[in-house]
């Protein structure tokens, strides 16, 4: 496949309308990109025991993620190393001892080498050997885990997962650190939302400010006049109103947000003020959070209320309200969005209710502010696929940006220094080996 | 038919047809005020706090849909889409302890919207309540078939 000239598609202040529109660019994007990154891939408490697994996708890949007898956790090809068929359907999870695959019997051990395979002798004088190697599960990805959220990497080499997180660790650690119990498991269900859009759409604009108070419009005004007519709305009314109305915070509210860039392409948005920050403390919370970790250091975690982390190109989380967002590209212009929910450990039911009413509410495909993300994607697709103009800027805030205590480049929140962080990046994956 | 049949089919029929000439308004009159309009994401799923739904709504967020529905900047509902929805083999249960009425119907709801025509099949339940000799809702539960799926938009009120 011809390389791309990639200093004609990324420029430091804008980006070629081809990045999200070009066919061969997606193909190529799915083996750098979403090889040589870590990827998201699920959590701990998904597959506490030795034998546990789910089947998902590492960008195109499909890949098995089990529990080992040991503790430890690899990813398996899915795909039979016979015929090829894959061994288990995407999205498949279970207990098992074994992994057979349907069609001709071939069967492989949880590390994914294989045992044995019917009618073996018929193999005599052939390559096919049972155990590791060129006949097993196993080739060579890479899996490891910080603060029970798994990773994993196709490509062989590459930085540590910790180094890869860079200055976002401490964001991960503050999505686990607001549970009393020092964990989280995942629960409360899962949202898959089919985008009809390049995967970028969806990760940039989860980091974009400019948007909200335009796009959401239509779901904040009539959730401030419902405000301004029922002073006596009910709890959970009172509470899915003040979850809408931040999407329509001044300009000047979501500039002081403020937003920082890090390597390796993440980025995030709000720190000690953000949509989340002026949500009221339950007071059961709060008293678990005291007695967990003493009042000063309860109060030091949850002022922070990062809204919008990327961990670039797999995953936008949100600490202050316990979820995941998984980015699953499909095609060039087809991406399924996971969104994962996670309990606290050691928090009142209360607080895992009201942190699914914000999801319903927001990342649902019915909800009243995905649809309308989703419709600006896809006019996004149309509009670029027009050769009227070649170009996307990126070009907010040039030179307002200043390095932080932890390594990453902070700047004001409407910036699009994360944008052209991103697209670092991303050039970088998508240099040839 | 019964007359309790027949009611129910009429109530039913009258709730489509104020759904597919876009009659929000007076949809939202159908409902009791603590009345609850509820798209489960997960099969025969119990808990509407402990999971999350496609849509779990109050009179107040149902009064938002509509109200969003009406806002000219709503960018996904610029194209307005249009419906037509099937009822069918409807069966009913009444319930005299609370005073209720079950009705569950197959459901498809024929959607245009964006230049294309698709689908949402559905066993939808209302639970009602017999009032001035008509209905009320007090709980109307739609379960997609694919509610677990990966979904694009339910742009219109299913």
């Amino acid at each position: 496949m011809r390389d791309p000239d990639l200093e004609e598609l990324i420029l430091p202040d804008r980006v070629h309308r081809r990045v999200y529109t070009d066919p061969h660019l997606f193909t190529l994007e799915m083996e750098r990109v979403f090889r040589r990154a870590w990827l998201y891939v699920g959590h701990d408490s998904q597959i506490p025991e030795p034998g546990d697994y789910f089947a998902t996708r590492l960008g195109s890949e499909p890949v098995l993620i089990v529990r080992q007898r040991d503790g430890g956790v690899r990813a398996l090809a899915n795909r039979c190393r016979h015929k090829g068929m894959q061994i288990a359907p995407d999205g498949a999870r279970g207990r098992t001892s074994s992994f057979r695959c349907g069609y001709h019997g071939w069967l492989y051990g949880l590390d994914g080498a294989l045992r044995a395979f019917p009618a073996a002798a018929g193999y005599k004088g052939a390559p096919v050997r049972a155990g590791h190697g060129d006949f097993g599960l196993d080739q060579g990805a890479r899996v490891e885990a910080y603060r029970g959220f798994l990773f994993a990497r196709l490509h062989k080499e590459g930085p540590s997962l910790a180094h890869w997180l860079g200055p976002l660790r401490s964001s991960l650690d503050n999505f686990v650190d607001r549970a009393p119990a020092g964990a989280v498991e995942v629960a409360g269900g899962v949202f898959r939302y089919r985008h009809k859009a390049n995967w970028k759409f969806f990760v940039e604009n989860t980091l974009d400010l400019l948007h909200p108070m335009v796009v959401h419009q239509s779901a904040t005004r009539p959730a401030a006049a419902l405000n301004a007519e029922h002073p006596d709305l009910s709890e959970a009314d009172a509470r899915a109103i003040a979850m809408l109305l931040p999407f329509e915070a001044s300009y000047d509210f979501f500039e002081d947000m403020g937003q920082r860039g890090a390597p390796f392409g993440h980025g995030e948005v709000g720190n000690r003020l953000s949509m989340h920050s002026g949500y009221d403390l339950d007071k059961e919370y709060w008293a678990s959070m005291v007695e967990a970790y003493g009042q000063d250091r309860a109060k030091e975690i949850l002022a922070v209320s990062r809204s919008n982390s990327v961990l670039y190109p797999s995953i936008m989380f949100k600490a202050p309200v316990s979820l995941v967002r998984v980015v699953k590209p499909v095609a060039v212009d087809e991406t399924v969005i996971e969104t994962w929910h996670f309990r606290l450990k050691g928090a009142p039911d209360a607080l895992l209710a009201r942190n699914l009413h914000y999801s319903t509410l927001v990342n649902s495909c019915a909800g009243l502010v995905g649809p309308d993300d989703h419709e600006a994607y896809q006019r996004l697709q149309s509009g670029l696929a027009a050769q009227a103009s070649d170009w996307v800027w990126l070009a907010r805030h040039p030179g307002k940006e200043a390095p932080d205590a932890e390594g990453a480049r902070a700047g004001p929140g409407s910036s699009d220094l994360v944008h052209r962080t991103m697209f670092a990046a991303w050039r970088d994956y998508m240099e040839a080996a | 038919m019964s007359t309790l049949e027949s009611a129910v089919t009429r109530f039913l029929a009258h709730e489509a047809d104020l759904l597919d000439r876009q009659a929000l308004e007076e949809w939202l009159a159908l409902f009791d005020p603590d009345g609850l309009y509820w798209i489960p994401a997960a099969p025969g799923q119990t808990d509407p706090h402990g999971h999350v739904s496609l849509a779990y709504e109050s009179h107040i967020l149902r009064t938002l849909r509509v109200r969003r529905w009406r806002n000219a900047a709503a960018l996904s509902l610029q194209q307005a889409p249009r419906t037509v929805r099937h009822l069918s083999n409807l069966l009913i249960t009444e319930t005299p302890e609370d005073e209720t009425v079950r009705a569950t119907a197959s459901v498809l709801v024929a959607e245009y919207a964006r230049e294309a025509l698709q689908h949402y099949h559905s066993r939808t339940t209302w639970t009602l309540r017999p009032r001035d000799g008509r209905f009320s809702i007090a709980l109307k539960r739609v379960d997609l078939i694919n509610c677990d799926g990966a979904l694009s938009d339910i742009l219109v009120v299913l």
